[in-house]
């Protein structure tokens, strides 16, 4: 009888469901949202969870915060903003080969920084193939290179990767906060990394006169479809990234602010159109939010949760604490390097979302929040640079990859590892170096 | 009457929000998310409070049910009932119209409105197109009958389930106590819709004998799909009967429902095909719905922190003088007309503490029976009275606008306020009668 119960206790369920629900996830044999809803439901059948606490367990500032992001995201793209910085920049570099792949970089790297890194790579990527064209130059280098710079990019700010906007919301970390732990460490690595893609391709990017005219021939402007939309989006834009960073002063959490300047470009962008188009406007950007992201999410956090009732992750988080003796430094680069090599061969969003309650829980024991602050950072580096590891590390490679097969210029799984573990690695230690300098050097 | 400043603000936000959706000058979603921020940004609701405003129940019953319809409507199932239902009332528009309003009740006493509708409205869609005549007068019956319906049984509308939860009722309580009133009240909504509109409906009869002459069986286009949907919908409908022995709510249910119904839907595929038919399915749901609700909920819950709908509520009861007869008319008529302009379910929730309070001096639970009768009935009947009044309303509301059918919040008050109306007067005199004679 005592055995029948230990097998049908609830930390026994927990962790069986949580472990077929990541071998599917990392299998791909079902699709992600219906992988961790089913996994989520099946907590609150078998009395893990009751829906209450299921719900209890989402995270609704970062889901609010995804949603709300989507939408403003997806009605500023029909102005034609971001096509139109990329061409723009590229003629202010004289359609230089290389002067461009600095500059699409660059780009790619700020617009990821503010926007997810898939919409960055779906915008940038049609421009790059349009000016490769051109200049009649291989596009390989540039597509890499951008996807190297989307996931750096995208590690600088609070709403630039998953991974941030998840650690963001469990602890209450304001937009400034992340700018000022760790932009530092992504405009360094930035730098490292272009420099060394112009040094290695600067000999082989040629194209001829010829070819650089056409690119000048482009019309920047024409990518502006909608100027008063422009406007619009731009102010709520504005209006949003303003109140990210005032966040704390207002009082006012980062999802709500998303949520409202959604709503808030909505209204304005379908201002004075008659009701059924504004309506079936309305519909269609709420449609265009990606939801199997989102539900994804909902069912993830429900496991997580599920798993952190049971106190699993507290004995995990224990088993690590001893491992690591509680010792701040030891712990945060082994985060550092675990959570790099976790990412960079499977989907970080789990990993990531499965650390947070786990590091919580080691809080008391490493001297508080305030001390801990290294290691969540290297969490943060960690994850989002291991996207780099492989063509599967994020989600942003998948998409370059199948948009540059579709173009006739696919890119390998083999041959991207090629460039790929040495960015990884050479980043990972790059933010490593700064961890320590940062962090640990000057205290002892 | 409001004393502090949160309160006039949660108020006026309402009411401000309550103009704009009824010039409908802007997207409705829109309007009541706008409405939240400015709760949201100015102090008097914090986003923890918002969430917790919100029923998660609903939404994920909503959007579970909406993507298992969704997806079930491929294999053709909806145009397979609408061809055998319009056969038994051998296609005649006025037969439809009376048929469609009783198995909207029927069904909408034994399931929750929102499913019931969810189900029903597809059917509809698929008949009036086939007879080429308007939805409109399908849609208005429809939305009457669920929520008359739902007044019933324990489980048929939200009032029921928050009322009968609190009191312990058992199911047929309500079916002893409130059934009768509920049967009667339908026969007259059918009886004065056939007669103002349903004499009137004419379908041409080539239409009409097309549409005997098609056999239902053809319908159904793809038949493993079929069998799927059927299976998703016997489980999802078993679990919601059974929801309560097995200690599940109604959202887990649907949500389980629509993760295993997009397994199957997809399980064959290859991976780029399935997910981007999961995406796809995720678009079934009306998304400009679930906003709208979460945004109402917001809302309507500051009214209720800031203590506005205590006072209201308070105010109210103390002009009945602990008189059970008068607290019951007075509370039948007063939910029916709150029920009208906010969402029943918050006001609901706010009356059931307070009528607790008063049952000492008004003579026990026992005694008092008549009065929680009264707040039932007044605001589930209450539901009719405007567009945003009851959650099924806004939900047919939002899929007769997929399907380019506006109804509008002010055409619907002409329709819906008096059948609000008739129901609360037929409701006084039965409870006059049985009650207090």
């Amino acid at each position: 009888m005592e055995n029948f119960s230990f097998i049908l206790s609830p930390q026994w369920i927990a962790s069986l469901i949580m472990l077929v629900c990541y071998v599917v996830l990392f299998s791909e044999k079902v699709n992600r949202a219906v992988t961790t809803l089913m996994a989520a439901m099946f907590m609150v059948f078998a009395g893990v969870l009751t829906q209450a606490e299921a719900f209890g367990g989402v995270d609704f500032n970062t889901i609010s915060l995804l949603i709300g992001m989507m939408i403003i995201v997806s009605i500023t793209e029909r102005s034609g903003l971001f096509q139109f910085v990329a061409v723009y920049f590229a003629q202010k570099v004289k359609a230089n080969p290389v002067g461009i792949l600095v500059v699409l970089s660059l780009v790619t790297a700020v617009f990821s920084a503010f926007l997810d890194n898939v919409t960055t790579v779906l915008l940038i990527v049609p421009v790059t193939f349009q000016i490769t064209r051109r200049l009649q130059i291989s596009p390989y280098p540039y597509l890499i290179l951008e996807i190297f710079a989307s996931n750096i990019g995208g590690t600088a700010t609070l709403i630039g990767d998953p991974p941030n906007i998840l650690i963001g919301s469990a602890l209450n970390l304001s937009f400034t906060d992340f700018i000022i732990n760790l932009a530092p460490v992504v405009i360094i690595t930035t730098i490292v990394l272009i420099l060394s893609f112009v040094f290695i391709f600067s000999s082989s990017l040629k194209t001829t006169d010829r070819n650089r005219a056409a690119v000048m021939r482009m019309n920047a402007f024409k990518h502006i479809i909608d100027q008063k939309l422009l406007y619009k989006s731009l102010f709520v834009l504005f209006l949003v990234i303003s109140s990210f960073i005032f966040a704390e002063k207002i009082h006012v959490e980062n999802g709500v602010i998303a949520l409202s300047g959604a709503a808030l470009l909505l209204a304005l962008w379908t201002l004075g159109a008659p009701p059924f188009e504004r309506d079936d406007k309305t519909e269609e950007m709420f449609n265009l939010v990606d939801w199997t992201t989102i539900f994804f999410f909902i069912g993830l956090f429900m496991v997580v949760s599920g798993l952190e009732k049971t106190g699993l992750l507290e004995v995990l988080g224990n088993k690590f604490l001893s491992w690591t003796h509680a010792d701040l430094k030891r712990t945060t680069f082994t985060i550092l390097s675990v959570s790099a090599i976790v990412s960079s061969a499977i989907d970080n969003i789990p990993f990531v979302a499965t650390m947070i309650p786990t590091l919580k829980s080691m809080e008391a024991s490493m001297g508080g929040r305030e001390a801990m602050m290294p290691v969540w950072w290297a969490l943060s580096l960690g994850a989002c640079f291991g996207g780099n590891g492989s063509l599967i590390g994020a989600s942003a490679n998948v998409i370059v990859a199948g948009l540059a097969s579709r173009e006739g210029h696919p890119i390998s799984f083999l041959g991207f590892l090629l460039w790929s573990v040495p960015v990884m690695l050479v980043s990972v230690l790059i933010a490593g170096l700064y961890l320590y300098i940062r962090y640990f050097a000057f205290s002892f | 009457m409001f004393s502090s400043a949160a309160q006039i603000i949660a108020v006026t936000v309402l009411i401000v929000s309550y103009l704009v959706l009824f010039t409908e000058k802007l997207n409705r979603a829109v309007t009541v998310l706008l409405g939240t921020a400015v709760l949201i940004f100015g102090g008097i609701l914090s986003q923890e409070a918002a969430i917790q405003a919100i029923d998660f129940n609903t939404l994920a019953l909503l959007s579970g049910m909406m993507i298992i319809v969704g997806i079930a409507e491929k294999s053709g199932m909806f145009q397979y009932l609408a061809i055998a239902a319009s056969k038994l009332a051998n296609a005649s528009p006025r037969g439809i119209l009376a048929l469609l309003a009783l198995i909207t009740a029927v069904l909408s006493a034994l399931l929750d409105n929102v499913t019931t509708v969810l189900l029903i409205v597809p059917v509809t869609f698929q008949i009036t197109r086939n007879l080429k005549i308007p939805p409109y007068p399908y849609l208005m019956v429809e939305i009457f009958a669920s929520n008359i319906g739902g007044t019933a049984t324990l489980i048929g509308d939200p009032p029921n389930i928050l009322i009968g939860s609190a009191l312990n009722l058992s199911f047929m309580n309500f079916v002893y106590e409130l059934a009768p009133l509920v049967c009667l009240n339908l026969l007259l909504l059918i009886l004065v819709f056939d007669f103002l509109i349903g004499r009137n409906l004419h379908a041409d009869n080539e239409n009409r004998q097309a549409l005997v002459n098609i056999r239902p069986i053809d319908m159904i286009t793809d038949q493993t799909l079929l069998l799927k949907s059927v299976f998703v919908l016997t489980l999802v409908l078993f679990g919601f009967i059974t929801a309560e022995y097995l200690h599940v709510q109604n959202g887990t249910v649907a949500v389980f429902g629509a993760a295993l119904m997009l397994w199957l839907y997809t399980k064959n595929d290859e991976h780029s095909v399935r997910d981007q038919k999961v995406e796809d399915a995720f678009s079934f749901v009306d998304w400009t719905t679930i906003f709208f609700f979460i945004g109402l909920f917001a809302i309507v819950f500051a009214l209720e922190t800031t203590g506005a709908l205590e006072i209201l509520g308070t105010r109210l009861l103390s002009l009945t003088q602990n008189s059970i007869q008068k607290a019951t008319f007075f509370l039948l008529w007063i939910s029916a007309v709150l029920s009208t302009f906010i969402d029943n379910i918050p006001f609901v929730a706010t009356m059931i503490p307070t009528l607790k309070s008063m049952e000492v001096s008004m003579g026990g639970r026992e005694a008092m029976m008549p009065v929680w009768w009264a707040l039932a009935v007044g605001s589930c009947f209450g539901g009719n009275g405007s567009l945003i009044a009851a959650s099924a309303n806004v939900i047919v509301a939002g899929i007769a606008s997929k399907e380019n059918e506006r109804i509008s919040f002010a055409k619907f008050l002409i329709w819906g306020l008096p059948v609000m109306f008739v129901s609360i007067i037929t409701a006084s005199i039965y409870f006059y009668f049985k009650y207090f004679n």
